[in-house]
């Protein structure tokens, strides 16, 4: 018995990272396992909700205050609207129809608050589609990319992680580097008070006690500065070295995400969190998904429901071989092999991007009108999910 | 004696701000709960049944030594049984395929930890729980659970072998 309480201490220090013998660290790293998926959040909403159903003699004026903020919201779009709508003046018009294409960027950006930094890549002002690098004193710092959804991916150097989220609200800081200042600059059009000043047009806007100076160019209409003061200390500016209107269609690889080796994979939902995978059971395979059939190439299928964080999914797997169905929330084993796609081809009823992953993972991402199917292979055989996916049957 | 004068003051406290002592722990019940019967949103529907309770009862708790938490978990743990044996009684069918696959990959072995941990008794869930997911030290989880902190390490010990039996059982590798 003295035995099995040295055993319960070593455990203990396993537990905290301790040194500990082998089978406390055996253990230690299955009880760690155990725990992690009962290791998730509840939501601020769900909390809420369930507070005002535990007290609902509360609930009449607690929902006064969402009301409120509701009419208060809807009451900012209906101006921000008609402000939109409102014909600016000759200046502020041009200018912003001279953005109204796709344009290869590089700012300066100095401020005596942060490091110097420069940012560079293209940036469509019709579309929204924005794939720029952000870059120090020591090389690149992070790199974004805005697809014409609105979906976005940053990748950090200094954590070599990237975060693929369906639109830059979901994103910390959201997409600053990749729109600002052309968008804030945009935005400026519309309130800015116009002056002309030695070959240039001077906007002004004043959002609390930050002044904003764009410096536009009297003859493209394309801003050449962007400075931010207060109290009539400059703040920050940003400088346009390079704003070249593309003069055809830029190239797909303009827009794609660089390969970072070794890179992990956080995928965000639309409020910011991290999707992860909440629970995972057993069950049947619902009617219409589509699969490879009770057997594929020998192995069964083994049929899992898959909760994730803001969505569901359906896993089937025969060995390693895996075909997901899922909606709007990609689960997180096929963003983690996700790359750039290599090969596009059309099947019935949809269409197929195949990426293969460094370490040897293949990813056959299929669009159908019903729904997303990804097929992941991590046997080493590029051909594996490509010629699954080709075979791909919905159930009945 | 300190310490238990601290513990009494958030004793009261807890008793005393209701809407405190829900956001201080609902979440962690939930999570309990959520391994208890599978399922967050069972777990989250009857978390509220386990506040409600709360709601109507904390109140009137006399102070035996132990946090408003300690009485959370048990009502929470009873709750839970009493859900379970229900479901027991209107049989639950699960579609469970057997077969012979012989990869078993980063799902599939969660898949069989999830299960593994749900099959531990109430006891072993709990301060496994408080523990690891919680990441209580083992003084306040001897405190929840109402036992020495040595009976807690050796109950950590127990869930641990059981969960690698079970394990074991259903043939995961590694286990």
């Amino acid at each position: 018995m003295p035995d099995e309480h040295v055993l319960a201490l070593d455990l203990d220090r396993a537990l905290a990272g301790e040194d500990a013998g082998d089978e406390a660290r055996e253990l230690a790293a299955l009880l760690v396992a155990a725990a992690e998926p009962a290791r998730f959040d509840v939501t601020d909403a769900e909390l809420e909700r369930a507070l005002r159903a535990v007290r609902p003699q509360r609930r009449t004026r607690r929902r006064l205050l969402p009301a409120l903020a509701l009419v208060g919201a809807a009451a900012a779009v209906a101006v921000a609207a008609w402000i939109a709508r409102t014909p600016g003046s000759e200046v502020q018009a041009r200018a912003a129809h001279a953005l109204d294409a796709t344009f290869f960027v590089v700012e300066q950006v100095r401020s005596p608050l942060f490091a110097a930094t420069d940012v560079s890549g293209y940036v469509d002002g019709r579309t929204g589609r924005a794939h720029v690098r952000v870059s120090g004193s020591r090389g690149l710092v992070s790199e974004t990319v805005v697809a014409a959804n609105g979906s976005v991916q940053r990748w950090l150097a200094a954590s070599n992680t990237t975060t693929a989220a369906p639109s830059c609200d979901a994103l910390p800081g959201g997409c600053a580097e990749a729109l600002d200042p052309l968008d804030l600059y945009l935005r400026t059009l519309r309130h800015a008070h116009v002056r002309t000043l030695a070959g240039a047009y001077v906007l002004t806007v004043r959002s609390g006690k930050v002044e904003q100076l764009v410096t536009v160019d009297r003859r493209t209409y394309l801003p050449r500065r962007i400075e931010w003061r207060e109290a009539g200390r400059r703040i920050s500016e940003t400088r346009f070295t390079v704003l070249d209107r593309q003069r055809g269609p830029v190239g797909a690889d303009a827009w794609a995400m660089s390969e970072h080796p070794g890179a992990r994979v956080v995928q965000l939902t639309s409020k910011g969190e991290r999707v992860r995978v909440l629970a995972v059971t057993r069950g049947s395979l619902p009617r219409g998904a589509r699969w490879l059939g009770p057997r594929y190439e020998g192995r069964p299928a083994r049929v899992a429901a898959v909760r994730l964080t803001g969505g569901n999914a359906v896993r089937i797997s025969y060995g390693p071989l895996v075909v997901w169905n899922y909606d709007t929330v990609v689960p997180p084993a096929v963003v983690e092999l996700r790359g750039p796609a290599v090969k596009t081809f059309q099947i019935p009823g949809g269409i197929v991007h195949a990426s293969f992953a460094a370490d040897g993972g293949v990813v056959a991402d299929a669009t159908f009108r019903e729904g997303n199917v990804a097929v992941v292979s991590r046997s080493g055989d590029k051909e594996d999910a490509v010629r699954a996916v080709q075979r791909l049957v919905r159930a009945e | 004696m300190e310490e238990g004068l601290d513990a009494y003051r958030v004793f009261r406290r807890e008793q005393g701000d209701f809407e405190a002592l829900f956001r201080a722990h609902y979440p962690e019940i939930v999570r309990y709960l959520a391994v208890r019967l599978g399922s967050r949103d069972d777990a989250l529907d009857l978390a509220s049944e386990v506040f409600a309770e709360a709601w109507r009862r904390v109140p009137g708790l006399q102070w035996r030594g132990r946090p408003v938490r300690a009485w959370l978990y048990r009502v929470s743990a009873n709750m839970a049984a009493d859900e379970l044996k229900r479901r027991a009684r209107t049989s639950t069918v699960r579609d469970v395929e057997d077969d012979d696959a012989s990869v078993v990959d980063d799902v599939d072995t969660r898949l069989a930890l999830t299960e593994a941990l749900r099959t531990l008794t109430p006891e072993h869930q709990l301060v496994v729980h408080l523990r690891l997911v919680e990441g209580l030290p083992f003084e306040d989880v001897a405190r929840v659970m109402n036992r020495s902190v040595a009976a807690c390490q050796m109950l950590m010990l127990r869930a641990a072998r059981s969960l690698r039996a079970a394990l074991q059982a259903e043939g995961v590798r590694g286990a």
